[in-house]
């Protein structure tokens, strides 16, 4: 199913995104790539929480997909010089949604790309098998 | 039967501290390494639980378990604060 997937969308899932929710973050900055976010505020649009949104842009501000302002709390913008790149990737995901998101789940076992959740990680460090 | 458990808790410190070292391997969550810091202290409090009370039972080691056991329980709280905000 993931191979119905544009060989350059596929490769800039695989290398910059991690979770289905850093996906949505993006794709709402680069809707309306003017416009400045705090957390708090992406944590209201995609009815996530302020704390993870904040670490999805963070992330995101990690790969230069968005810049972060100095602010405090900061404000964060898309980084318009990926404009293309991420149209190309929004295209996709309203288009093959299930595939976008399947391969976002069923990457290869690195966990480069996915923001840390530390809480989450201490209880996932017990399981003995991991989850496929 | 006392010494069983004492090895018994020593031995699931231990194996806590492993697992969470290998998932801070994967992840690098700093949360992770000072969870396995404290449960190897955890661990070397429990070993310190079986020298006070079976090997050395004339030696009082209480302050030094003690010891151990806060050292271990504030590297927990260290990551605790470290990685929140």
């Amino acid at each position: 199913m993931t191979d119905a997937i544009p060989a350059d969308v596929r490769r800039f899932i695989l290398d910059h995104i991690g979770s289905v929710e850093m996906l949505n973050v993006l794709m709402l900055l680069f809707k309306q790539p003017g416009r400045t976010w705090t957390a708090n505020e992406v944590g209201s649009e995609l009815r996530t929480n302020e704390w993870s949104a904040d670490l999805q842009l963070q992330a995101l501000a990690a790969r230069e997909l968005v810049r972060a302002s100095t602010d405090t709390p900061p404000r964060y913008q898309a980084e318009t010089r990926h404009a293309a790149q991420v149209a190309s990737v929004a295209r996709t995901y309203e288009e093959r949604r299930v595939a976008m998101i399947t391969l976002i789940y069923s990457r290869p076992d690195d966990v480069a790309a996915e923001p840390v959740d530390p809480v989450q990680a201490f209880a996932d460090a017990f399981k003995i098998r991991k989850d496929k | 039967m006392p010494e069983t458990i004492f090895a018994l808790c020593a031995l699931t410190s231990l194996g806590c501290a492993l697992l969470l070292l290998r998932s801070y391997r994967a992840t690098r969550a700093r949360l992770l390494l000072w969870s396995s810091i404290c449960f190897v202290g955890l661990a070397i409090n429990n070993i310190l639980v079986c020298v006070d009370f079976i090997i050395l039972p004339q030696v009082d080691l209480s302050a030094l378990r003690a010891a151990v056991a806060l050292i271990a329980i504030l590297f927990i709280n260290f990551g605790l604060i470290w990685d929140s905000k």
